[in-house]
């Protein structure tokens, strides 16, 4: 069980530094904002039957969850890395693991919090209708989003030491979550246009296949990728 | 489980340890042994080597080639297991500044599990160091000596690890904050290994059992505690 108070204990310390500061909750926050407010207009625009601008609305709140998730990508490690002391973390007697899955946990946390306050967003402005079966649509989401967080933990990780972190880091992050983020907007349009139960528990388990894969690997090298 | 080997081993050996970063060779063929309960000072100007052969020690890096032994084993695998034992004070603040005092020891004394009563054992500090005005202050309002002296607390509270590694603790420090310090290390040092880098003999001469002199990633010279007069004239 040490692991997970271990888990739970770094997880904490960052959610905690995140609330107090709210630097990307905030940034997380107004470019969710910023975007759902410019496709809403873009839909006042066009002239564009209901079920196209659900389509399309799908699509956008996926849009919109990658880039919060590169935001939130940027404060990962930045608290450990603003004074070079990643070895503040290295010297804790922890296996390297606990501290991968606790920056996950914070990831999914903050990031948690923000898609809740879009998906209301998106459902006033976008009119992303909730008459779906709303539970398979949190499932989505909540799969998704772990995939998206998954992926983006692991980047963050590879680039701990990297010198340009603006290039290093969509370079890497893209093309995994690439397949993710298709599928993803494809079963919520799916969802949101057909209501087809089926197809969108296929394409969910290809989402968490997706990242087992992904967290079991990164789970087998976590030593040699947070060590110098 | 416990890492410590009981039939009193050198509690620090090194082997043939190197550390190449990019082209420069920080770290040289070093061969050190450390036995338990001595204070080490590890000498040398800046770019010695000093500081990498502590994070290598403290098994923060790890080194190009080399065996490392401590408490008497090898480190392999399952390097948190000997971190336990093991309290680093490098020259950067390893604090987090938006935290107080107080949550960031309480967070490291959570994270290195040495006590299960953090409040006790923080009230009992504060009481003994005259800290109550600082310890619920963010840490980044501290001066330099307030926060190495609470980041000394941090590594030693509730009691010294085995192999305490201080890196340069008395710079930029004034002397009532260097006695401070000063005292922590002596005054529990028997049952503790001490090992303090630093590039002034004079404010480690007092307290060290023995001077490893590093120059270009080598130790050069091993001065003994009847040498180090002759070493201080020969420098000043």
């Amino acid at each position: 069980m040490s692991i997970i108070t271990d888990i739970f204990q770094l997880a904490k310390k960052d959610i905690l530094l995140e609330f107090r500061k709210r630097e990307t909750l905030f940034s997380m926050g107004l470019f969710s904002f910023a975007s759902v407010l410019i496709f809403s207009t873009l839909f006042n625009f066009i002239d564009i039957s209901l079920e196209g601008k659900q389509a399309i609305s799908a699509a956008c709140l996926w849009f919109i969850i990658t880039f919060m998730v590169m935001l939130g990508l940027t404060s990962v490690f930045s608290r450990e890395l603003k004074k070079n002391s990643i070895y503040s973390l290295l010297s804790l007697p922890i296996k390297p693991q606990a501290i991968f899955l606790a920056k996950l946990f914070y990831l999914v946390v903050i990031l948690s919090f923000i898609e809740i306050i879009t998906l209301i967003l998106a459902v006033v402005f976008l009119r992303i209708t909730l008459q779906v079966n709303f539970l398979l649509l949190c499932l989505v989401l909540t799969i998704g989003t772990l995939d998206l967080c998954v992926a983006g933990c692991i980047v963050s990780f590879l680039t701990i030491y990297a010198k340009s972190k603006t290039l290093a880091i969509p370079i890497l992050f893209f093309p995994l979550i690439l397949p993710s983020v298709l599928i993803a907007t494809q079963t919520t349009t799916n969802l949101v246009l057909f209501d087809d139960p089926m197809t969108v528990i296929n394409n969910t388990l290809l989402l968490i296949f997706h990242a087992a894969i992904i967290l079991t690997f990164v789970l087998l090298v976590t030593d040699e990728l947070i060590g110098e | 489980m416990s890492v410590i080997n009981r039939e009193n081993p050198p509690i620090v050996k090194l082997t043939n340890v190197s550390k190449v970063y990019g082209f420069i060779n920080a770290v040289k063929d070093i061969d050190l042994t450390i036995e338990e309960g001595e204070t080490v000072g590890l000498l040398g100007n800046n770019g010695a080597g000093k500081s990498t052969l502590l994070k290598i020690i403290s098994l923060l890096i790890t080194p190009t080639t080399g065996k490392i032994e401590l408490f008497g084993k090898e480190v392999k695998e399952d390097q948190y297991l000997f971190k336990r034992e093991i309290g680093t004070l490098l020259s950067h603040s390893f604090f987090y500044e938006d935290l107080t005092g107080r949550e960031n020891l309480e967070f490291y004394l959570k994270m290195n599990r040495r006590t299960d009563d953090h409040v006790k054992v923080i009230n009992n500090m504060v009481k003994q160091y005259g800290l109550k005005f600082f310890i619920d202050r963010p840490t980044h309002e501290l001066s330099t000596g307030m926060a190495k002296k609470l980041e000394l607390l941090r590594v030693t509270l509730p009691y010294l690890p085995k192999l305490l590694l201080l890196d340069e603790p008395f710079s930029g420090l004034d002397v009532e904050n260097k006695q401070f310090i000063k005292n922590i290390i002596t005054e529990r040092k028997s049952n503790t290994t001490v090992i303090i880098c630093s590039h002034d003999f004079n404010s480690i001469s007092h307290i060290c059992t023995k001077v490893y002199y590093l120059e270009k990633g080598r130790i050069n010279i091993i001065l003994e505690p009847s040498e180090f007069d002759y070493f201080l004239n020969k420098q000043n």
